[in-house]
């Protein structure tokens, strides 16, 4: 049983598209509104990767991947997010004042930096203990 | 020079153009460890944790401590209120000021050796100073909340502050001082570039507290600019961010 609600952003932000994985191949989260709801989020989480439904999220579509390994998330990843290229438009002029809006879209150009709030610092500290643990085999 | 380290519980990156020696780099590392163990609400010994008991009268707080909390009351008052440290039970947690303050303060120890193109990035905040390696100004990308893997902006940065508040970080870290029971759902993320990363950073976590409102308060507020996510996949900006567009 891991105690999970350090990662109740992590599902929060994906709560709305997250369903109880209905695939097959996947064990199933044992009780769905933990999925939902992240302030109750102490699930017994089994490992293997679990994909969440598909879901509208209006402008587009979204289904998210998370991977559980020994009882923990390591990763989330979305399959489909709304990524319309070229679609960056205006929507909801009746917002005052005006702001621009768009849909937001993957950007593949070099970066220096990365910046946001993220996971990564939890998946930079895994990844590094992989490559530290490849390193001394 | 380019050092990445883990303090403060999270990856801390340090590049500086023409550097040959580990000086500044070490002294940079050297002063996030000292603002760890100092203002570390997971750490028994720090001094916000003994200020939080009650073993420090507020007049024999550092120095750091008094210019921390007197900020988080000047930057409380400037958001009416959405900015707040104090929690329920009555203690203080200067968490969202900390970090754009101590990567404020980690630039000032870069510049005052001479280098004047570096960035200092934490946990995802970023100062960027002059050029980066190339002669170009800095290229920052913007992680996407539903994906760490991808970025979804790239924008330039010169000597600005970036700083990024979000509900997809460690959990639901901010709420409304107004509404502490209310989660913070419509929006994913706000980042905000200001004239440096403490104020960027003390006015994203301000304006993020506010949900889907936050962005028209950052528009109103001069030499600030930003760009929300919320949860539809819709990013919304003010009108200045696409100066600092590049892709």
């Amino acid at each position: 049983m891991k105690i999970l609600s350090r990662f109740a952003g992590l599902l929060l932000s994906s709560a709305a598209f997250f369903s109880p994985a209905h695939s097959a191949t996947v064990p199933a989260i044992n009780d769905p509104v933990a999925a939902v709801d992240p302030q109750i989020l102490t699930v017994a989480l089994h490992d293997g990767t679990f994909v969440g439904g598909t879901y509208d999220a209006y402008y587009g579509t979204v289904q998210v991947q998370a991977t559980i390994a020994n009882g923990a998330i390591t990763n989330v990843s979305a399959l489909k997010f709304p990524n319309h290229s070229g679609t960056s438009r205006s929507i909801n002029r009746q917002a005052l004042p005006y702001l621009l809006q768009e849909v937001v879209a993957t950007q593949s150009a070099k970066v220096d930096i990365i910046g946001g709030a993220t996971l990564t610092s939890r998946a930079y500290i895994k990844s590094l203990r992989d490559a530290l643990v490849q390193s001394g085999k | 020079m380019h050092d990445t380290r883990i303090l403060m519980g999270m990856p801390i990156t340090v590049e500086i153009v023409g550097a040959h020696d580990a000086k500044t780099m070490d002294a940079v590392f050297d002063f996030f460890n000292q603002v760890d163990a100092r203002f570390s609400t997971y750490k028994d010994s720090s001094e916000i944790n003994a200020f939080n008991r009650g073993e420090i009268l507020p007049a024999n707080l550092s120095a750091e401590m008094k210019e921390v909390l007197q900020l988080s009351a000047i930057t409380r008052d400037q958001s009416r209120g959405y900015f707040e440290i104090r929690k329920a039970d009555g203690t203080l947690d200067p968490s969202g000021i900390v970090k754009g303050w101590a990567i404020c303060n980690a630039a000032k120890i870069v510049s005052a050796d001479g280098y004047k193109n570096f960035y200092i990035e934490a946990g995802g905040d970023i100062q960027a100073e002059g050029l980066n390696a190339d002669g170009v100004a800095w290229r920052v990308g913007i992680r996407s909340p539903f994906d760490d893997q991808e970025i979804i902006k790239v924008i330039a940065l010169r000597g600005q502050g970036m700083a990024t508040s979000g509900t997809y970080v460690r959990g639901q870290h901010i709420y409304n001082p107004h509404d502490p029971d209310k989660r913070i759902e419509d929006i994913l993320s706000l980042s905000v570039i200001g004239p440096d990363i403490l104020e960027a950073d003390r006015f994203a976590t301000a304006a993020f507290a506010m949900g889907a409102r936050g962005i028209y308060f950052i528009e109103n507020l001069p030499g600030f600019e930003g760009y929300m996510v919320n949860a539809q996949g819709i990013a919304t900006q003010t009108t200045g961010f696409g100066a600092y567009v590049l892709s």
